[in-house]
């Protein structure tokens, strides 16, 4: 079996086990360990990733779903070692603790604000609902998140910040 | 003891075992404290950069590894900061004067007359041509410290204080910096078939039909009850232990946890261990009243992970383990290998709030990788695992004091059941590895012991009120034979004794016709506790004449961390209707000197929503003689959707220590699951003494 998808703007190849996660996949075989499997059940949000502009849970889909699709992981939302407007929004709030959750809530927020940059506190609160954090940064991580808004709805999101 | 002559110092009192100058314009910092996401190093760095008057930035600080030390034996019990902190205060004080006085010989000055900026020995703001660096070949690296330094005061204090942003962020926001993301060339996957629950031993292995599934594409490894897979995919070792976790057989005892803990836990196997006596007389009048909590999980959001290589006769494991020596002192002794042949090297997991399965990880993760010497071996739990493995410890604690004729409290009576808050690695000379005991019955664990008192203790932990009392007695039955295997969870007793000790004052405050705030007044004479609980009612504008039973209402707790470090006072106020709904938090924290602000609150606030999650919705609970809670449809958490507005405030430290930080990672849980418990029980009129508040606890309440 091989089949190809784009991630993070490159075409890669994955030829292994039919039944390997789309998590998998990019953890051990294309190496982009960011993404994170928290349950292994889709119940955390850690796992998080991009899938044709919708966030999906990368620990529920099998990699082979992935062919021909976009695929976005956190590696994909910065370009080098700048932060995006949405990270830096994060590392200025502090919004993370031991941020092994953070990977997912990342994810999250940039398909909503890609879709919605006008979303709201209830709204952001409400998609988030599916990620969980136990450290528990809840309230910056919202704050952060609504403070990388102005970036989306003015088209820098893809940029540095 | 001095203030500054800590256990971390004690232990490692030599200025090599902190510092080394090894790459020009750079300081080496060594800490045996591990960075759990409480942005420990990040802390660390600033006391140092503030001794030796120099940029964070030029500080590297390694992860902790037995390699070298200093050993600093666990990272817990909120002492990061007052004990490692303190020893790399003197440290680095210690490094400015020997830099100083090897400058004043050179140029034939006074040290007096000399100072240290960004690593330049400076006279009269002047260069002098040394610094540090070259200055480094003329200091005795191996001198003692334990005859303290000249620190700073801290009114000079420039870095210290501020909020510095994290030195690991940018990593962890941009890609995999985990151990569960370490990835060695050749590396194989193992997964371990843990057992159910303790006690529990395998009845059959299915090898045949597991061997005809996955042929040479996985391998089956068994000891005694030990049994764990091998893969060269992960895949494929995650799909082999499904199956065989489907398959495999266990004797084990049935579990059975009722809704209504505390007769269960008052009728387990127990030991007295504490037994004061009191004076009938002094409790008079007694008001009497029992309050419970249940087993609670760690419920990290990443599952226990473990790498290791065996080569050449050493064997080297990467881990998450808060205490890396005394976990080797035990792999040591089941492994046959003598100490210094293992290295552990500490690196970052999720959020750790105890003891969790890193330990038992860690020696999985040997075991396998003895077994293919020379391959890199990983081991990742479940969730499944990581659920069932190490709880914190139910507790029932039956509160009992008598009230005067003029409302003031005359005497405290306190009988606390709980089983053990600590069953870390050696601890009561046990070895403690779930590993090691499947493999062979002689490394079960015997001795059923708790933290001590001297230490801060486990179940005893806060159990003495902070209030001015003429008499108080405490009973502990140390239950020997509990089910579920208990450990350390964040705060220990701390959070079931001040939720029991906080929801009683509020009782008697009632019963002595009293505001709770007032009442508490009444009984303190500590000014630190006043101040907290006089600043946190003022932001939270506590009202003495508030109705009650209308379905909202504010609610108070307050206590002091161990009794001896960080002052916490919270206001909860909920909403109430057929479940709790915490609307806002208030929160006062004294910490004397706080190292970074940021990052005390981070704690603060992350502690305070913790606990709204133990108090409003966890406990372990059991299904057909099993642990039910397995993932988190089971045993939810609390989701950003309930997450109340917090308001905390870091009180200036005024008075007696004022000047010593005080660590602030376990200082909030305890207040804030007792001002929601408060402020519940004011909005239904009636009280509430057993966790979690659940829905069907209100309900039947009403």
């Amino acid at each position: 079996m091989a089949l190809q998808f784009t991630l993070n703007g490159k075409t890669v190849e994955f030829g292994g086990e039919a039944r390997t996660t789309l998590a998998d996949c990019l953890r051990h075989h294309l190496g982009q360990t960011g993404t994170h499997v928290g349950c292994e059940h889709g119940v955390c949000g850690a796992c998080t990733v991009i899938v044709d502009g919708e966030a999906v849970r990368s620990c529920l889909m099998l990699a082979v779903q992935a062919e021909g699709s976009q695929v976005t992981t956190v590696e994909g939302l910065s370009e080098g070692e700048d932060l995006s407007p949405l990270q830096a929004a994060f590392r200025k709030h502090h919004a993370l603790q031991c941020g092994f959750c953070t990977p997912g809530i990342l994810t999250t927020a940039h398909a909503l604000l890609t879709h919605e940059p006008d979303a709201d506190e209830e709204r952001i609160r409400h998609v988030l609902s599916g990620n969980i954090c136990r450290c528990t940064g809840y309230l910056p991580i919202i704050e952060a998140i609504l403070d990388a808004r102005a970036a989306y709805a003015d088209g820098r999101r893809g940029k540095p910040a | 003891m001095s203030a500054w002559l800590t256990r971390s110092l004690q232990d490692n009192p030599r200025l090599s075992d902190w510092l080394s100058l090894e790459v020009p314009g750079r300081v080496m910092l060594r800490s045996g404290k591990v960075e759990l996401g409480q942005g420990i190093h990040t802390a660390l760095v600033q006391i140092a950069a503030e001794e030796l008057a120099l940029d964070p930035d030029r500080f590297d600080l390694p992860p902790p590894s037995t390699r070298r030390g200093p050993d600093e034996w666990l990272t817990a019990s909120s002492q990061s900061v007052e004990s490692g902190g303190m020893a790399i205060r003197v440290a680095a004080a210690r490094l400015r004067e020997a830099a100083l006085a090897a400058a004043a010989r050179l140029l034939n000055r006074e040290p007096s007359q000399l100072n240290l900026q960004q690593g330049e020995v400076l006279l009269g703001g002047n260069a002098t041509g040394h610094d540090l660096w070259s200055l480094s070949v003329c200091i005795d690296w191996q001198q003692d410290l334990c005859s303290g330094a000249e620190i700073k005061p801290a009114a000079s204090y420039r870095l210290v204080g501020r909020s510095l942003p994290r030195r690991d962020l940018p990593g962890i926001l941009t890609g995999g910096v985990f151990l569960q993301d370490l990835t060695l060339p050749g590396m194989l996957h193992g997964r371990v078939l843990h057992p159910p629950r303790p006690g529990a031993t395998l009845a059959s292995v299915p090898t045949v039909a597991f061997r005809k599934r996955f042929g040479d594409r996985c391998r089956l490894l068994r000891r005694r009850d030990f049994v764990a897979v091998l893969a060269a995919d992960e895949t494929v070792a995650r799909l082999a232990a499904d199956f065989l976790a489907a398959k495999l057989s266990w004797r084990a005892p049935a579990i059975d946890l009722p809704e209504d803990i505390a007769p269960w836990l008052k009728q387990q196997p127990a030991r007295l261990q504490r037994d004061d006596p009191i004076v009938a007389s002094e409790v008079g009048s007694a008001l009497t009243a029992t309050y419970t909590r249940g087993f609670l999980l760690h419920a990290s959001v990443a599952t226990s992970c473990a790498v290791a290589r065996m080569a050449d006769d050493r064997l080297h494991v990467w881990c998450h383990s808060q205490g890396l020596f005394l976990l080797r002192a035990q792999m040591a002794r089941v492994l046959g290998l003598p100490d210094e042949r293992i290295v552990l090297e500490h690196r970052p997991s999720a959020g750790c709030y105890g003891h969790n399965g890193a330990d038992d990880a860690a020696l999985e993760a040997a075991m396998l990788a003895m077994a293919v010497p020379g391959r890199p071996v990983r081991v990742l739990w479940s969730r499944g695992d990581e659920m069932s493995a190490i709880c914190g410890s139910a507790m029932a604690i039956e509160l009992k004091a008598g009230l005067d004729g003029e409302g003031r409290m005359t005497g405290w009576q306190a009988t606390v059941w709980s089983g053990t808050h600590t069953s870390r690695p050696g601890a009561g000379g046990d070895i403690n590895l779930a590993a090691a005991a499947a493999c062979d019955p002689q490394f079960a664990s015997r001795s059923i012991v708790d933290v001590p008192e001297a230490v801060g203790a486990g179940a005893l932990r806060n159990v003495i009120p902070l209030y001015d009392l003429p008499a108080v007695a405490v009973r502990h039955y140390q239950l020997t034979k509990l089910p579920l295997r208990t450990s350390s969870l964040r705060a220990l007793g701390a959070h079931p004794n001040v939720f029991a000790i906080e929801c009683f004052i509020d009782e008697l405050a009632h019963a002595a016709g009293c505001d709770p705030l007032d009442f508490r007044l009444r009984h303190l004479t500590d000014p630190r506790a006043i101040n907290v609980l006089k600043r946190v009612s003022e932001i939270a504008g506590w009202r003495p004449d508030a109705e009650t039973g209308n379905g909202n209402a504010q609610g108070l707790a307050l206590a002091r961390y161990k009794n001896r470090a960080a002052y916490c006072a919270i206001v909860a106020e909920v909403e109430l209707a057929e479940s709790v709904k915490v609307r806002r938090v208030w929160c006062a924290v004294d910490a004397g000197i706080v190292i970074n602000p940021d990052g005390a609150r981070n704690q603060i606030d992350g502690g305070i929503v913790q606990s709204l999650s133990w108090c409003l919705k966890e406990a372990v609970r059991s299904d057909k003689g099993a642990i039910a809670g397995l993932d988190w449809d089971s045993y939810p958490i609390l989701r950003f959707s309930e997450v109340p507005e917090i308001i905390t405030e870091l009180v200036a430290p005024a008075g007696e220590g004022a000047g010593e930080p005080m660590g602030v990672g376990e200082v909030s849980q305890g207040p804030a699951t007792a001002a929601v418990c408060n402020a519940a029980s004011r909005a239904l009129g009636t009280r509430l003494r057993h966790l979690p508040l659940t829905r069907e606890r209100i309900l039947k309440a009403l």
